[in-house]
């Protein structure tokens, strides 16, 4: 599969509950009340699902910004 | 005791799911395999609507299993009891699982480990009213429906203690798993199993967190905030009554002064996490924390000091040792004992056969495996990195479910 | 320094500003360093909460208070030699755990001689005969000297010719009170009961068979707790109300006090206000931040009483919410702080993973 940013950006915008042009890459996480740590583990299974791709605990962490989150994804498509 | 029969008892107890279930038809129904592909679709179609529902997605608690249930995590799971094994696996047939009424979700994780393994299932969980089981319960009986051969696997029913109830489906079961505390266990223990059926039970624990005070100094600020941050998750989350969250903090440095600077900071930081969160602590729960702290100030019996802060969301403790009244009059929501070690050896004056999870801060993973391997201490199951320390795991208790749950068959004759 | 000999025979409202901020000061010094000497439980509590009872203390809000459940857990007493001691006992009918008050001569004797300077301001100089809403038999068990009946006999200073209205299943002994009230239809009378005894055994009895009293000359104390009350949903106007209706009684006290301050209790005043004399004082603290809040901001309710002598009791954290609404400028004339009670701390939700099974 290839990776697709704009797919990433649809995953963050529906599992947030936000427009996907609020999806920018500086958009980090606890900067907005909608991305908290509960909103952060939803968003990680979507992107589980929507990349069937399994993500490590500590890129799961990591994954604190939209920037970050897609070299990240990109990684884990790259390699599967 | 004479086993009442099944046809009496049926009265005492209700299925809450599957509805309309019966535990004639779960104990006769033909085992699953294990990490059977009906098991695991079943799973992640569940943590999924888990994570959606309404009357589920702003459940922390709810969330945090779903989050656990998720596919990939299972599909780990699986990878790790895959391992090249002498033996072979197979499910130990019935699984008793008996939860607390205080923890919203333990008895999923229980039965799910359990359907994994591919065992039947009989969950007793409390009658007492709980909107996160109930929940649950809901969002689980939609799904089963399409499911037929896990309905068949499973069935969850509610009663209020009795022996009578207990003592039947203890006759039926291979498996007993007891999920704490103390006098529950003392209570269904006395309860008989047939012979060959084995008791796992999960005793009452407690946590500690382990700091050192130099890391975090030198440490940048993102990282002392992602600590803060895990130490919050771990301690707050379920205000601090679940047993893997922490309320003992030692510090380690062999200087004082570092180590109160360290606190400073620290602590610093977690008051204005808890504002930014928005943690809220009622005005009862403050006053049994100012109630616990004079209750460790008289029963300890060296003389603690009690740290000031801000607000009592956060209420803390110092002492030299570990007074006992600290685990018999602990009430949860934020409420930290903490001691000054100098050495990692120091924390097996802080620890005994309670301790379940240890969360480090600036400790090496070497460290504690010399740790372990030198002194053998007969506490700590678990040692996790901080924000961990709520994340459930196969392996718990010091037992490894997988492998407690199945039966291991050892085949020689190549 | 004024000795407490002279406030007992005071007013005991006549104190206000920085007068009688003076004398709670002063005697509550005394007290603190009394029983942290005396008393170790309390000793080890003031140092891990760093609370030096030698410093010199401007503001009644500094001392050091007691969370008032610390009763339940332990026997707290600073009690010198051989004194002799009574011990008074939370009544306990909500909670397995009771306070134990540890009561010697001295402090009992300041206990009565407060009360009784405390009720001459609402009964007047002369003891009046009296009618006690409850039944002798509460006075029987000697042994467990119960709140009920140390309240009844504290109380039973203040009247004579002392009539218990109720007979042991509680039910009103009619005879006995017609020939009480012929006997003394040209003198005042006063009434002490507990709220939810007086509600249930006088009003709704008297309610259900349709019968009223006559004794508009009468003024009658009570006390005790609401929360029995609030689930009937009854208030304390509708109470005054409904006795006003069945009885004629128009001067009704509610009064605020506590096992484990007895004698400096604080009597409801014709405003519908509590009022701290003399011998106490009030604070409402935040709950979280333990900071003494303005008048008129609700909080958690800290009760300070300068009798106190063989137990540390003089400064209690209670969990009982309210608000102070002034100090000395209350309409009925009294100084003092003045304040009203709102209920008590709802309870915390308990989870975990201890025990539960019961349930």
């Amino acid at each position: 599969m290839e990776f697709d940013e704009n797919k990433l950006r649809a995953v963050f915008a529906e599992a947030l509950g936000i427009p996907e042009a609020d999806v920018v890459p500086t958009l980090e996480y606890n900067t907005i009340p909608q991305w908290d740590s509960l909103a952060h583990m939803r968003l990680i299974a979507e992107i589980e699902d929507a990349f069937d791709i399994m993500i490590d605990s500590d890129d799961l962490i990591d994954m604190s910004s939209f920037a970050i989150s897609i070299d990240i994804v990109r990684k884990y498509v790259d390699e599967a | 005791m004479a086993v009442a029969t099944p046809m009496n008892l049926s009265a005492r107890y209700k299925v809450v799911c599957p509805l309309g279930s019966s535990i004639d038809s779960v104990v006769n129904s033909e085992p699953l395999g294990l990490f059977a592909d009906e098991t695991l679709q079943f799973v992640s179609e569940l943590s999924y609507a888990l994570m959606r529902d309404r009357r589920t997605a702003d459940m922390p608690e709810v969330t945090a299993l779903a989050f656990w249930m998720r596919k990939a995590n299972v599909v780990n799971i699986k990878k790790g009891f895959d391992k090249p094994s002498e033996c072979l696996r197979l499910p130990r047939g019935t699984a008793f699982h008996i939860a607390p009424s205080n923890v919203d979700t333990i008895f999923v994780y229980s039965m799910f480990l359990s359907l994994f393994c591919g065992n039947r299932n009989i969950v007793r969980i409390s009658s007492t009213p709980n909107a996160q089981v109930d929940a649950i319960l809901a969002v689980m009986n939609d799904i089963i429906t399409k499911h037929p051969r896990i309905a068949s696997s499973m069935i969850i029913v509610r009663y209020d203690h009795s022996e009578e109830v207990s003592a039947y489906f203890s006759s039926l079961c291979d498996v007993r798993m007891i999920w704490g505390g103390d006098e529950t266990i003392g209570l269904i223990r006395k309860i008989p199993l047939p012979p060959r059926a084995k008791e796992l039970t999960f005793a009452d624990r407690f946590s500690i967190a382990l700091l050192d005070a130099d890391k975090f100094l030198n440490s940048d600020s993102a990282t002392k905030h992602a600590c803060v941050e895990g130490f919050y998750r771990d301690s707050y989350w379920f205000d601090q009554m679940a047993c893997s969250s922490p309320r003992l903090v030692c510090w380690r440095s062999v200087d004082v002064q570092n180590v109160r600077r360290a606190q400073a900071e620290f602590w610093g930081r977690v008051e204005n996490l808890l504002v930014e969160e928005g943690y809220s602590t009622a005005p009862a729960v403050a006053m049994d924390k100012l109630i616990a702290q004079c209750r460790f100030a008289v029963e300890a019996t060296d003389p603690i000091s009690v740290a000031k802060t801000s607000n009592l969301r956060l209420a803390r403790v110092e002492s030299k040792s570990v007074p006992l009244a600290f685990r018999e009059s602990h009430c949860g929501g934020g409420l930290f004992l903490e001691t000054h070690i100098e050495s990692l050896t120091d924390v097996l004056h802080c620890i005994d056969q309670k301790v379940q999870t240890m969360s480090c801060f600036g400790i090496s993973e070497n460290e504690i495996k010399m740790f372990f391997a030198k002194h053998k201490p007969s506490g700590i199951d678990r040692v996790v990195k901080f924000g961990d320390a709520l994340n459930f795991s196969e392996v718990w208790d010091g037992y490894n479910l997988l492998d407690e749950l199945t039966r291991c068959i050892d085949v020689q004759i190549s | 320094m004024i000795e407490l000999s002279e406030l007992f025979d005071e007013d005991a409202y006549s104190l206000g500003g920085d007068e009688k901020s003076a004398v709670i000061c002063d005697h509550l010094a005394l007290l603190s360093e009394h029983h942290y000497a005396h008393c170790p439980e309390y000793r080890s509590i003031c140092d891990a909460f760093g609370a030096d009872t030698a410093k010199r203390i401007s503001h009644v809000s500094e001392f050091h208070c007691l969370p008032v459940r610390l009763f339940k857990h332990y026997e707290l007493k600073s009690i010198l030699g051989d004194s002799n001691v009574k011990t008074l006992t939370s009544s306990g009918t909500t909670s397995q755990q009771v306070s134990k008050i540890f009561i010697d001569k001295q402090t009992s004797q300041y206990q009565t001689k407060a009360l009784s300077c405390i009720m001459r301001s609402y009964l007047g100089p002369k003891r009046l005969p009296m009618i006690i809403l409850d039944s002798e038999a509460v006075l029987k068990n000697r042994q467990m000297f119960s709140a009920r009946g140390g309240g009844i006999l504290g109380m039973s200073n203040f009247g004579r010719k002392h009539l218990y209205l109720f007979d042991e299943n509680m039910r009103i002994k009619h005879e006995a009170l017609e020939e009480f009230l012929d006997k003394h239809a040209e003198t005042p009378i006063f009434l002490f009961g507990f709220t939810f005894m007086i509600w249930l055994h006088l009003i709704k009895e008297l309610e259900k068979t349709g019968k009223t009293l006559n004794i508009k000359s009468a003024t009658l104390i009570h006390s005790g707790g609401w929360k029995k009350l609030e689930s009937e949903k009854v208030d304390n106007s509708m109470f005054r109300q409904r006795i006003s209706a069945a009885t004629g009684i128009e001067r009704i006290f509610n009064f605020y006090g506590m096992v484990e301050q007895m004698g400096s209790v604080y009597m409801e005043c014709e405003q519908g206000y509590f009022h701290a004399s003399v011998f106490s004082e009030i604070i409402v603290r935040d709950p979280l931040t333990g900071e003494a809040l303005e008048f008129g901001k609700n909080g958690v309710i800290e009760t300070l009483s300068i009798l106190p002598h063989s137990y540390p009791g003089h400064a209690i954290l209670t969990e009982d919410q309210g608000v102070i609404h002034g100090q000395d400028d209350c309409r009925c004339g009294r100084k003092g702080t003045y304040f009203s009670i709102l209920g008590r701390l709802p309870k915390a939700e308990i989870r975990g993973c201890s025990d539960t099974y019961e349930s």
